[in-house]
């Protein structure tokens, strides 16, 4: 069966990214407290009204795995940060892990976004993760070493690590592993070639929609589209 | 406060699902309609760049404007303090075309017998079928009243689906259980997809009927919009193809067009003002640019979606309304309810289902045990639940659905991932509840939203007509699964657990034919304040197993026909 071809206005969107280019600059300006003009296009208007948090994963997507300086976290607790999610999701015969794709970083940014009342928790979980772990912190540790705690965590079994904090760090895990990358976690795609999501389609055909048909992923992200991250 | 802008004929507070309809049916009549909108004027490409599901399912962008910030609190019941709800309040949108803009389209007519469920119940079994406590009554309205808006609501927006019974006539392929249709469908039901067809089987092997669940979404081209195309971000998306039947493409478009409707976005009500009389003048707003404006109008209509409506009430007190507008009879706040859902994942190993593509709107539905299409004597409880199975998933949701006893993390979660992520295949039930004595609204005593104004306060749970109901349900779906083929099955949404903060929720401004008992009539007319009309489920005695949308559109559109007749002698 033919592809549909994608509506103009797509085409149009992919090709000259336009809006994104004025979406991004009206952010940046909000940022700087510059006052939307009054009777702005509509678009625009809304711009205003969206959250701080809307600009907080700008250039996730391309922040360099092995020198990110993280801006919520410290470094130290970014350490072990990147320890504990390599356990959550390791990187494995199956492919990459947490690590490998970026999922530090989009944890990092929504600390200083999003998830900025959620600080507070990491700061003191993977304080009580090092505490438990002893002179060498928990990225010190073996990995087997490293999953008896964390499993004690999990079972709220060491001293220090307040309620939720496992549940939480395992939810963002997942949100950084398998949502879109540009949020800065799913590198080259590696959370959704895992479990076989294709990658946004906006086609799917009749055939593509039966039991046990082969779908190819298509490797597409929203920034294709003007995403920008929210 | 700036001095008072031209008075308007209609103010419309609040352009979403009920709000646009009624826009469109005042402006057809050629009445001057100013729509106060809380949220921005987006488009189609505004949707697209948004096609993710951090945004949308997770931090519910477009709520982002008002929504998130005054989420109403819960506690269980009058006695005990607030809590955290046992589900998360569910999030609406806040922009023109409100939150059906980001719906899933699943469109309902109600059944007959949902109109009337009081005197159907004590007919078929006795006064002591009704649940104690509940205060539960009819419609003041007939499934016979409200069916030509129906109609009139389905070709207008663009209803995709097969007619079950046309005047009275039951055909082939649609659902035997509904009540009579003037005509078909206007566009014919969304295609079906490997696993709405093997569902359609399972329940076919159980005795029931199964057919395609009607959808507000295009499965042809129609009135300018393109059919469909399965993209998956769908419940909580907006739509990048227009292909969902929102209220911002079809009836605020076409109102728009007429030149009748102004449409102010970004503009937040804060009150709502009354005369001595009693009679209602306008309203107070927040403009684009944080001015508080004043906007003198004839009628208003309220239509802010549930909580909102009832919350603008009581912070709308004045010296004819000491406790609130239109509450001197103390009755807004009280019957609320909100929708009981179950749901299962069953596991279909070494299938790939191919889940991922397709829209919320493509869904095989039954009814056999809906409403009171099965005979209750013994079971302790009343009415019951539509039950589906669709399409759509996402890779987030699907990182979290996991058997009882996989891993929750490490090697082995990433495996059973792997080979098991596409071969989770569910089915999903909504359970009418009933309103109760013990469940109400009324504004938080101490939390307020960034403005410094209370949010709303819910109490709310579940009577053991509930629990009931949701647990026979749920025998239901896991027998279900396993006709389909699912080897083993695991609630995805548990029984005896209500959503207490709801995108389909009800009560709170209940119409009724007794002004003691209810807050509106059968036209939304507030009976205290004839030129207040109220749009929505805040205005529905009982809300049937459906989704409620289409509903809220065909009775908006009756509304705002009654006033487009009558606006002269309503108007003040
Ligand atoms: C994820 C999701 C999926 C859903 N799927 C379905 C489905 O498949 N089928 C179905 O039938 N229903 C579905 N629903 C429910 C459906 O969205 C509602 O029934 C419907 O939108 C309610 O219509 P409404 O007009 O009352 O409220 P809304 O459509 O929410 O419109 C209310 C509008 O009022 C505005 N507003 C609020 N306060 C103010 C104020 N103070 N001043 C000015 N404006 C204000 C809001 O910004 C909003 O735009 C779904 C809901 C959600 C959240």
């Amino acid at each position: 069966m033919p592809e549909r071809r994608l509506p103009e206005h797509v085409l149009a969107r992919v090709i000259h990214r336009r809006r994104f280019l004025r979406d991004t600059a009206l952010l940046t300006g909000a940022a700087a407290g510059l006052a939307v003009p009054a009777g702005a296009d509509a678009a625009s208007g809304a711009a205003s009204r969206y959250p701080a948090w809307l600009r907080m994963f700008a250039q996730a997507a391309q922040e360099d795995i092995d020198s990110y300086t993280p801006t919520a976290l410290t470094d130290a607790e970014f350490t072990t940060l990147k320890a504990a999610i390599a356990r959550l999701i390791p990187a494995d015969e199956l492919g990459p892990g947490a690590v490998e794709a970026g999922v530090q970083i989009f944890i990092d940014r929504a600390l200083a976004g999003p998830y900025a009342a959620t600080l507070p928790l990491y700061q003191a979980g993977l304080a009580a993760l090092d505490q438990a772990a002893g002179a060498d912190g928990f990225s010190g540790l073996s990995p087997e070493r490293q999953d008896e705690l964390l499993t004690q965590a999990e079972n709220s079994e060491i001293e220090g690590v307040p309620q939720g904090f496992f549940a939480t760090l395992l939810e963002h895990t997942r949100q950084g592993m398998f949502g879109d990358p540009i949020y800065g976690g799913n590198r080259d795609f590696a959370g959704w070639d895992l479990i076989g999501f294709p990658g946004i389609k906006l086609v799917w055909t009749e055939a593509d929609q039966q039991i046990d048909a082969t779908v190819t992923p298509e490797h597409v992200s929203v920034e294709r589209y003007g995403g920008t991250g929210w | 406060m700036s001095n008072p802008l031209p008075k308007a004929d209609v103010v419309i507070v609040g352009l979403g699902a009920a709000g646009g309809i009624a826009a469109y049916v005042l402006a057809q009549a050629g009445i001057n309609v100013v729509g106060l909108e809380a949220g921005p004027y987006l488009d189609k490409a505004d949707f697209l760049a948004r096609d993710d599901e951090i945004s949308g399912s997770i931090l519910g962008w477009t709520g982002e404007p008002k929504y998130n910030k005054e989420l109403p609190t819960w506690r269980p019941d009058a006695k005990s303090p607030t809590a955290s709800p046992p589900i998360p309040p569910i999030r609406m949108a806040n922009m023109v075309g409100g939150t059906s803009v980001h719906y899933g389209t699943q469109s309902w007519r109600m059944r007959a017998d949902d109109f009337k469920v009081r005197s159907t119940t004590i007919q078929r079994y006795g006064q002591e079928a009704i649940p104690a406590g509940s205060t539960v009554e009819d419609w003041p309205l007939t499934y016979e009243e409200l069916e030509p808006y129906y109609d009139k609501v389905e070709y207008l927006i663009g209803v995709s689906g097969k007619a079950g019974n046309i005047n009275g006539q039951i055909v082939e392929g649609g659902n035997p259980f509904e009540s009579p249709r003037s005509r078909e469908f206007p566009l014919p039901p969304v295609r079906s997809a490997g696993f709405t067809e093997l569902a359609a089987e399972g329940m076919r092997k159980l005795g029931y009927h199964p057919f395609p669940q009607p959808a507000a979404i295009l499965s042809q081209d129609f009135d300018g919009r393109p059919a469909c195309t399965m993209c998956g971000y769908c419940s909580s998306y907006g739509c990048w193809n227009d292909s969902k039947s929102s209220t911002l493409v079809s009836a605020i478009r076409h109102a728009e067009a007429t030149g009748k409707l102004e449409i102010r976005p970004n503009s937040r009500v804060m009150r709502i003002l009354s005369n001595d009389k009693g009679e209602v003048v306008g309203v107070e707003y927040l403009d684009e640019q944080g001015q508080l404006q004043v906007q003198p109008a004839g009628v208003v209509i309220l239509s802010t979606y549930i909580y909102e409506n009832v919350r603008l009430l009581l912070l709308s007190t004045s010296t004819a309304y000491p406790q609130g507008l239109v509450n001197n009879n103390g009755q807004v706040g009280k019957h609320y309810f909100s929708h009981a859902y179950v749901g299962r994942n069953g596991l279909f190993p070494g299938k790939r289902l191919n889940l991922w593509g397709g829209t919320t709107g493509q869904a095989t539905a039954m009814d056999d045990l809906n409403g009171d299409n099965f005979d209750h004597s013994g079971l302790g409880f009343i009415r019951g639940a539509v039950i589906f199975a669709g399409t759509g998933a996402l890779p987030i949701g699907r990182s979290r659905t996991l058997a009882p006893g996989v891993p929750q993390w490490g090697s082995a979660y990433k495996q059973w991932l792997h080979e098991n992520a596409d071969s989770v295949g569910s089915v999903f039930a909504q359970v009418e509840p009933l309103p109760y004595e013990f469940t109400f609204l009324d504004l938080d005593p101490e939390v307020k939203d960034p403005l410094g104004v209370p949010v709303l306060r819910v109490t709310y749970s579940f009577g053991e007509n509930e629990n009931l109901a949701t647990t026979y349900i749920d025998e239901k779906l896991d027998e279900m699964l396993r006709a389909m083929g699912a080897t083993e099955t695991w609630p995805s949404f548990p029984a005896r657990t209500p959503v207490p903060i709801n995108s389909h929720a009800y009560g709170g401004t209940r119409m009724g034919d007794d002004p003691a008992t209810s807050v509106v009539n059968k036209y939304g007319q507030a009976h205290e304040a004839p030129n207040l009309f109220i749009l929505g489920g805040s205005t529905f005695p009982t809300s049937s197993g459906y989704n409620p949308t289409e509903t809220i559109e065909a009775h908006a559109w009756y509304a705002a026909e009654y006033l487009a007749q009558n606006l002269n002698s309503i108007a003040v």
